[in-house]
């Protein structure tokens, strides 16, 4: 369902209301050649309590902007390593958790995630709000690490005005990989930073473990204040996203949504009286 | 170290404060940028916890903390009792610093309401969270509290601050429209060149957006004017269909006030469509200051209304609402009565209007006054408008009082009488010992009530009437209706 639309959609009844600002009283309908019987006064007196009378006009009220928020998830074999696609997926949750419960009178936080593994990219869940997205299904690891393919569905979504409209907040790119991409990543990746509407996104990536390909991973990133995020286990994911949740909530309340904010991954909380104020 | 035992041992829920007193946090009711407020195990408690945030070392951290802490210290000294606004009454020492304050329980933030009342727009059933919520007149009614919370604040030389529908909360229950304001970090001295430049976006003042200012007086009334605006019409009066359609960079040049507001009188370059009608939810008085603060007040603060003066107009719209038969939902008198969110029109003799004037005896008016002034000069002066008016609406009992409707005082004043709109008529029923008078237009016969007294509905013809609440040889307030 594109955004515009829907908002078409609202208009259009409103504009039809305005043209017709009451229900119409029925009139009794004659055949012709019956005597005119004058119509008894009660069918057309609005009458107190008259159900047809308490039908509510129809008026439009603005919509918030989208925020939106896209994850590219690697799910390559090693991903199944060391918990880190169960930590994914907790942190993933987590994160669409806290969206849901913030508040959406100046900007609709928005999710899609795009995993890439096995032999292509997908959308594992398609850009929806975050607040009406059913529970997540389980990301599984499996086979290579088709990066490039992710950036073309990911470059492909930010050019489509239908589904990312102008009037949209800056998009979150958000990248987590933890290998080498083994198709063509390179030139992907320049046309998602070269193209127009997408290179506004806000790029963030983390590398996780030895093995990924920091030196390519390092140039993802576009915002000054984050460079890449390297992590090296579960807990680090569920740090990375933390912070990725934060710095998205932030936009969509406390500041100016469309400005560069401090992005911090936080250091792990090793003492055991941190306050805990997450709550259910 | 394993994951496990040090996620679960993430548990810790336990402040203590500088007495030593011990508080479970057992739920979060708000997060701003310097903390979390929690609700605890106690009723009528809450715990705020300080959350610094952006600050990238323990120094960096600690500084921050400490400034916090000197904000929060200079705060516990400001005077504050009295006022529904959650303020610090002990600091939190560990493990975390914040500060425990008072609280009503049974409360719910308007951006709540506001989210309910958008939430039936984006599932088809329309207006109906909006009168779900209160309607207009519960609105109003919440709207004049706040308005008199804040006038008292000012009248304190204080500034809140960072005024935004998160911080103001309401009555769950519809019956009652309590305020309470919490987030009380940045009440401050209103001095005009604080550099304090809180702000919630939507809400904070141009001048603050623009560096220009810190927070004071005017920009709380900014501030509130959008929130009230908001509220009312479900719209933002800087955001027309231009704003609402175009790139957020023109939403930042629009909250920066380098655009006309959506009600301009002449300038429609910014209007809007969308959200509910200002004809429909704005009476003229209310018109007028938006029109005050929006439109002169965009650039020159001074202008803008002063909280004392929306209190005083809220209060008084209050008064002209009728309730809709129909649907339900609360709006102002027109002489149609039709409900503008049903078109129901009501029933013509459920609501009487009633119109207050001030009379001024020509003996007390001619006193020192030349003899060569005429009579018929003077006799015009005998009556004035106070501009004020109420609805009065069946089953609904309405006490005059012996003070102008809405005066500061007006509470207190003494009972004189007590008008009902009934099926047979209009009653009216003086209180003990006072003495009011019925004057009819059209013999300018003036008969004294003595008792619970009746006009029969048969006899209403389109004449002006006016009850008298007092002697006609002294001062006093008189209610003009037609009957």
């Amino acid at each position: 369902m594109g955004f515009a639309k829907y908002q078409e959609d609202i208009v259009s009844r409103f504009v039809n209301d305005t043209l017709m600002h009451q229900p119409s009283v029925p009139v009794s309908r004659q055949r012709p050649g019956t005597a005119t019987a004058p119509t008894p006064p009660t069918a057309s007196q609005p009458q107190k309590g008259n159900p047809k009378m308490s039908s509510l006009k129809k008026f439009a009220v603005p919509t918030p902007r989208p925020l939106p928020v896209i994850i590219l998830a690697d799910v390559s074999g090693s991903m199944s390593e060391d918990g880190k696609i169960e930590a994914l997926n907790a942190a993933l949750k987590d994160m669409i958790k806290t969206f849901t419960k913030e508040s959406r009178l100046r900007a609709e936080i928005q999710v899609g995630v795009i995993t890439f593994g096995g032999e292509a990219a997908q959308w594992h869940l398609p850009l929806a709000a975050a607040h009406s997205v059913p529970d997540l299904t389980e990301l599984t690891a499996d086979g290579m690490t088709p990066m490039g393919a992710a950036f073309s569905l990911a470059l492909e979504l930010l050019e489509d005005k239908d589904r990312i409209p102008s009037r949209a907040f800056r998009p979150v790119l958000v990248l987590l990989s933890d290998g080498q991409p083994n198709d063509d990543w390179e030139g992907p990746f320049q046309a998602l930073c070269a193209s127009e509407r997408a290179q506004k996104a806000t790029r963030l990536a983390m590398a996780i473990g030895a093995d990924a390909d920091e030196d390519m991973l390092r140039d993802f990133p576009n915002h000054i204040e984050a460079p890449l995020f390297k992590g090296h286990n579960a807990r680090d994911i569920y740090r990375f996203l933390k912070a990725v949740t934060m710095t998205v909530t932030k936009r969509s309340t406390d500041t100016d949504p469309n400005q560069e904010d401090v992005f911090v991954v936080l250091p792990p909380d090793d003492d055991d009286k941190i306050l805990d104020l997450d709550f259910d | 170290m394993s994951q496990v035992t040090s996620e679960s041992s993430r548990k810790n829920r336990t402040v203590v404060d500088q007495h030593g007193q011990r508080y479970e946090l057992t739920g979060r009711i708000g997060a701003g940028g310097q903390g979390v407020v929690c609700t605890t195990n106690y009723p009528n408690v809450l715990v705020k916890v300080a959350q610094v945030a952006g600050a990238r070392t323990p120094e960096q951290k600690r500084e921050k903390l400490a400034d916090w802490l000197g904000k929060i210290r200079r705060l516990m000294r400001q005077p504050l009792e009295g006022l529904p606004i959650a303020h610090p009454q002990a600091l939190i020492v560990e493990p975390q610093p914040g500060y425990v304050m008072e609280w009503m329980d049974g409360l719910i933030p308007i951006a709540d309401l506001l989210q309910t009342a958008f939430d039936t727009f984006m599932s088809d059933d329309g207006i109906e969270g909006y009168i779900k919520t209160g309607g207009l007149q519960r609105r109003l009614q919440i709207l004049a509290r706040l308005a008199w919370v804040l006038a008292e604040l000012h009248g304190r030389g204080l500034a809140y601050g960072d005024l935004s529908p998160a911080n103001v909360f309401v009555s769950q229950s519809l019956e009652y429209a309590e305020v309470w304001l919490i987030d009380a970090d940045n009440i401050s001295s209103q001095s005009r060149d604080s550099h304090q430049g809180v702000f919630t976006p939507d809400y904070g003042a141009p001048e603050i957006l623009r560096g220009e200012s810190g927070i004071n007086t005017f920009t709380d009334s900014w501030s509130f004017a959008v929130l009230a605006y908001r509220f009312l019409t479900l719209a933002h009066p800087l955001k027309g269909d231009r704003v609402l359609d175009g790139e957020p960079e023109l939403e930042e040049t629009a909250l920066r006030g380098e655009l006309p507001w959506v009600d301009h009188p002449t300038d429609r370059s910014n209007a809007r469509t969308l959200g509910l009608p200002s004809a429909i939810t704005l009476n003229t008085p209310l018109k007028k200051l938006f029109e005050q603060c929006f439109n002169a007040g965009l650039h020159d603060p001074g202008q803008r209304p002063s909280l004392s003066e929306w209190a005083d107009v809220l209060t008084d719209a209050i008064g002209h609402c009728v309730q809709c038969a129909s649907c339900d939902s609360t709006f102002f008198y027109t002489k149609t009565l039709e409900c503008p969110f049903c078109g129901h029109l009501q029933n013509q003799e459920t609501a009487l209007l009633l119109r207050e004037y001030r009379y001024m005896p020509l003996a007390l008016l001619s006193e020192g006054l030349s003899d060569d002034i005429p009579e018929s000069l003077i006799r015009k002066e005998c009556w004035s408008r106070t501009g004020k008016a109420i609805v009065l609406q069946s089953m609904t009992p309405l006490e005059l009082k012996s003070l102008p409707l809405n005066t500061s005082l007006y509470a207190d004043a003494s009972l004189l009488c007590t008008l009902q709109l009934k099926e047979d008529g209009l009653w009216i029923a003086p209180a003990n010992h006072t003495k009011i008078f019925l004057q009819r237009a059209a013999d300018d016969k003036v008969l004294p009530i003595k008792r619970n007294q009746r006009l029969k509905s048969a006899s209403r013809s389109e004449t002006s009437f006016w009850l008298h609440l007092g002697l006609i040889e002294e001062e006093h307030v008189v209610w003009r209706f037609v009957w």
